[in-house]
């Protein structure tokens, strides 16, 4: 912050004194001329900066650009052209405290993040409450959250209850609910209640210390379009000293000294590789920027340029396109009994069942209002179901515990559900079957969402799974994905990975656990819910930290908008300098122009690829 | 508690930005990298000599950190 401070302050000086050089020239006062010097050489003075670098630059033997626009003031003096020489001084300095502006405002995004982790915690030490430091916290401590205060650390929240908003971590506003035993994130904001949390990761370890020097080393990382500009960058010095020579001795010849020095001079101020070797970089900076915002982690520049060409992306199903927690979908209770009655017998049986269906029956039973007493009896079947008593009452649950003959009624209704792709649980008290819970995994809500705007794109999708093939078909029709592949085992899952990459890059999403070898065969592979886990999000090309599944449209949107801006800037710096030359070598640019071009042309850049921070 | 001083000598991996703007670019990236390492206090990011002057507090950071921090952005350290 304190350069620009001095940048802005050089450049108003230099603005003051030039103009005051060019008042008292025209006021015809005595010694006018004399004075307009002074101020003018004054003005000149405020760019010591660039003139210390350039030598200094020199004494290490580096040639450079600022060596050039050295020479080219110096030259101005010499041949007493004072006022333009300090007018090019301050388009100078005006172009570099802009640019310094604009970069430091693209950092910003990093910054943001930084800023969202608090650096006080308010601890319990003996029975006392204390603030302290984050990094004097020690692991395992008790920390207190208030409401509407930033969580310090990440840990298990050992009591309380509160809606927290992990927009800071996964880009998502919508907040999440916790409660004893859910793990918390540092820079996640707390809602309206307090919680306590035992202390797990500090300072450095947390995850969004993480996330951020993630996003500071793919910001880092070049994008191979960079070779470009750097290809041309290497040749740039000699070409235009070349150049210049040539014009400074055809022009003497064939016009005369004076129009030599200031093509010459012009020739120097226009040329700066500076557009196009900043082109790319800001980009860069400015798209991870803008996805690290949104909860996007995307790995560097060659990550960009991978997104920007997916041709299809594959999902897996189970955790990534849906939930991943079987839910109750259905009750159909059978002869007179009701819903209620046939949820009640099944909770009973399933209630000290850790398996996750048994879990989803207890959550609908407790969802209804079911109240559920202890069975006096249980014992679970691996593979056939639950066998339970509940005072003189038998129930069994499972498809396997059904040995009498159905009922044809029975029988539609099981197949229907199972036609749905759906896990069928028959209730059956005292060797009568009163009613059929179905079981699914439930869609994620925005999975069809995703799929859609992905097809807007043009973009073929695809799911893959282990599952069997009714589940899988039931949910690739409901989501709507082109093409799905069922009863995959993890190899051949990759299988399918290899055979969609004739058709171009492929995508592909999963959790980043499972199906971690289909990711790392994928050109790109995205890891959705990546936040809980370190090695998802150090694995993946592309991190998605929440479980917004429309973020992988919004990668590929953004990184096709940030590689046409590297392009278009590099062909524009390209054409920029060309031009400018061009005029300069024909003695059609005064310096003062050539200055203002140069500026002009690198802010240009610089701005309309920052505004990739902007981007939408 | 005493601060101490540290030189390192960077360059980047892949050839180095451009000779103008670019070196501030990289400069401001690299001290801004540095200063949020938990202990490091100051940076100062020379783009002539490549040299970066940093002051850090020994109790929570200590040298060999902060190369890796600097490795792991894609420049090649050196003792300066």
């Amino acid at each position: 912050m304190r350069e620009y401070i001095r940048g802005t302050v050089l450049f108003i000086l230099t603005v003051v004194f030039t103009v005051a050089s060019w008042l008292i020239l025209r006021t015809g006062i005595a010694y006018a001329s004399e004075s307009s010097i002074v101020l003018a050489l004054i003005a000149i003075a405020c760019g010591y900066r660039l003139y210390a670098k350039a030598l200094r630059l020199l004494y290490h033997k580096r040639i450079t650009v600022q060596l050039f626009v050295v020479i080219a003031i110096a030259a101005s003096i010499a041949a007493g052209y004072y006022i333009p020489a300090a007018t090019v001084v301050l388009i100078i300095l005006a172009g570099t405290t802009l640019e310094d502006y604009i970069l430091y405002r693209t950092r910003g995004a990093i910054e943001k993040l930084v800023n969202m982790s608090p650096k006080t915690a308010l601890v319990r030490r003996d029975r006392e409450e204390v603030e302290v430091s984050v990094e004097d916290l020690v692991l395992g401590e008790t920390v207190l959250v208030k409401p509407g205060e930033r969580i310090p650390i990440d840990g298990t929240v050992v009591s309380g209850y509160s809606a927290v908003n992990q927009a800071a971590i996964t880009g998502e506003s919508m907040p999440a609910e916790k409660a004893k035993g859910d793990y918390v994130f540092a820079g996640t904001m707390n809602g309206n209640g307090a919680l306590e949390v035992k202390t797990e990761k500090i300072a450095e370890d947390t995850t969004l210390a993480h996330i951020i020097h993630l996003v500071e080393e793919a910001q880092e990382k070049k994008a191979p379009i960079q070779n470009i500009a750097d290809r041309f960058t290497t040749y740039f010095v000699p070409s235009i000293s070349i150049l210049a020579a040539v014009v400074f001795t055809a022009t003497y010849v064939l016009v005369g000294l004076q129009q030599a020095i200031t093509r010459t001079v012009s020739i120097f101020l226009v040329a700066c590789p500076c557009a196009l070797s900043l082109a790319v970089p800001i980009a860069l900076v400015g798209a991870i920027g803008n996805a690290s915002m949104r909860g996007i982690i995307i790995k560097g520049g060659t990550n960009i340029e991978k997104v920007k060409d997916v041709k299809s992306v594959a999902f897996d199903k189970t955790g990534t396109l849906t939930v991943g927690e079987p839910k109750v979908v259905n009750i159909r209770p059978l002869s007179n009994h009701s819903k209620d009655e046939v949820v009640r017998y099944a909770a009973i049986a399933e209630k000290f069942s850790e398996h996750p269906i048994s879990k989803a029956v207890i959550a609908k039973a407790t969802e209804l209002g079911v109240s559920i007493p202890d069975p006096t009896k249980f014992n679970i079947l691996p593979g056939r179901g639950v066998e339970a008593y509940y005072g003189k009452h038998e129930i069994l649950i499972g498809k396997g515990m059904m040995d009498t003959a159905v009922a044809e009624e029975e029988d539609k209704a099981i197949s229907e559900f199972e036609n749905e792709g759906r896990t069928v649980l028959p209730v059956i008290l005292d060797k009568h079957v009163v009613g059929l819970i179905a079981v699914a995994d439930t869609i994620r809500g925005n999975s069809r969402d995703a799929i859609e705007r992905l097809r807007r794109l043009g973009i073929k999708t695809v799911m893959i799974t282990g599952d069997n093939m009714r589940a899988a078909k039931s949910i690739a029709g409901q989501i709507g994905v082109d093409e799905f592949y069922a009863e995959l085992l993890p190899e051949q899952k990759v299988e399918v990975i290899g055979k969609m990459k004739s058709g171009g890059v492929v995508a592909m999403v999963g959790d980043g656990v499972n199906d971690a070898p289909a990711l790392a065969n994928a050109d790109v592979g995205f890891a959705m819910g990546a936040a809980g886990s370190d090695v998802a999000i150090e694995t993946a090309d592309v991190a998605l930290l929440g479980d917004d599944l429309t973020k992988v449209e919004y990668t590929i949107k953004l990184s096709r908008k940030a590689f046409s801006k590297m392009k278009m800037n590099i062909a524009f710096s390209i054409a920029w300098n060309i031009l400018g030359l061009t005029l300069a070598s024909l003695g059609l640019l005064v310096p003062i122009s050539a200055a203002v071009l140069q500026e002009a042309g690198c802010i240009s850049v610089v701005i309309n690829s920052a505004l990739l921070l902007l981007y939408k | 508690m005493s601060l101490e001083k540290l030189t390192l000598k960077v360059d980047k991996a892949e050839g180095n930005a451009c000779p103008t703007c670019g070196g501030s670019f990289q400069g401001t990236t690299l001290e801004n990298t540095l200063m949020r390492l938990n202990g490091v206090s100051k940076a100062k990011y020379d783009e002539v000599t490549y040299k970066v002057k940093i002051e850090y507090d020994p109790q929570k950071v200590n040298p060999s950190k902060i190369t890796e921090r600097l490795q792991k952005l894609g420049y090649r350290v050196q003792n300066a």
